[in-house]
């Protein structure tokens, strides 16, 4: 049951995903840029959105929330990385995978050096892990612990903040044209 | 068809990422990558995943998270067909300026930087920080800290 749910989920991330121009290296270098804030504004409004259902929601018990452990040197050092990569490839795993149906064929080559990049972490993981792991290690903190605040009105708040930020970013942005030709635009989003 | 505005697209995923917490778990792509390489490694080379500390921290059997990250190209190809979308290949710009080698170097460097931070965009930024993570503030942070530069200078290839 939780395995077809599981693609169901899938499915749907992968269809927005594509459907809304973010599964495009075109949109994804764009961002990165700053000339293109159409990935930016959408990621920022989903987080938006999730934040302001799912705290609430949460006092009912129903939200299975999963905190990741915040070690800053391994995630700092792992963002860059990141980050590089994404300009390099214009792609983030999520989006390379929505958009390599229908799209360039050298678009797998991003999703095999994927898998490469991660069996070269898992060899140098145990090394690195004193490193990377183990100093500034603050275990899974959350901003309202850091905070002192309570979870709902924060998630509320941060949720909140983030749509008129989005809001404004757009207003601000609107006569801005992106200038990374984008061959999976259609229309005018 | 047009595309999906950034609101509309906004919304539907916002919608999508709160459903997938309450029935399932927060949504994320990237651990799918170590994870099913250590299924098929597993078989393959007896004891070598037995044997490296990172494979141990990954899921050894498969779960509701694989089925998801399969789903995408899944949704990714219906969005394609419903659009009408031309396939892009043979082109000088936009979605075909991607070398072979650019595009096994990128995708080796955001899974390799992915695996150390322990999530993606998806899990660390979209999942982590809908539920205020500090940890998904942090790697936002550093990606465009990473990203921006190195877009910056990679930028005359593609315009």
């Amino acid at each position: 049951m939780d395995l077809l749910l599981g693609l169901l989920i899938g499915t749907a991330f992968g269809f927005i995903l594509r459907r809304s121009r973010v599964a495009s290296n075109a949109c994804i270098r764009g961002a990165l840029t700053l000339t293109d804030f159409h990935m930016l504004k959408l990621l920022l409004t989903a987080v938006g959105v999730t934040l302001i259902l799912a705290f609430p929601l949460s006092t009912l018990g129903i939200v299975n929330f999963s905190i990741k452990t915040t070690y800053v040197v391994g995630i700092v050092v792992g963002g860059l990385f990141f980050g590089i990569g994404m300009a390099v490839a214009g792609f983030c795993p999520g989006t390379i995978l929505a958009a390599v149906p229908g799209g360039d064929r050298r678009f797998w080559w991003a999703v095999v050096g994927g898998f490469a990049g991660s069996f070269a972490y898992a060899l140098v993981y145990e090394p690195l892990k004193p490193l990377l792991i183990t100093p500034l290690n603050f275990g899974k903190l959350t901003l309202y612990e850091l905070l002192g605040l309570n979870p709902v009105v924060t998630g509320v708040g941060v949720g909140v903040l983030l749509l008129t930020g989005v809001i404004l970013l757009d207003r601000l942005t609107a006569r801005r044209q992106p200038q990374i030709p984008d061959l999976a635009r259609m229309g005018d989003d | 068809m047009r595309n999906w505005t950034w609101w509309q697209g906004g919304i539907a995923l916002g919608l999508l990422s709160t459903l997938a917490m309450v029935l399932l778990k927060p949504l994320g792509v990237s651990t799918f990558f170590p994870s099913s390489l250590a299924i098929v490694l597993k078989p393959l080379f007896p004891g070598f995943v037995e044997a490296n500390a990172y494979f141990q921290t990954v899921p050894l059997t498969i779960g509701p998270e694989h089925l998801l990250v399969l789903g995408i190209p899944l949704g990714g190809y219906l969005a394609y067909k419903l659009s009408g979308e031309k396939p892009a290949e043979g082109t000088g710009t936009g979605l075909a300026t991607t070398s072979p080698l650019l595009a096994f170097t990128g995708g080796f460097l955001v899974l390799f930087g992915a695996r150390m931070a322990g999530g993606c965009t998806t899990g660390h930024v979209l999942a982590g920080m809908s539920q205020l993570s500090v940890a998904g503030f942090l790697f936002a942070a550093a990606v465009f800290a990473g990203g921006i530069p190195a877009a910056l200078l990679l930028k005359r290839r593609w315009s």
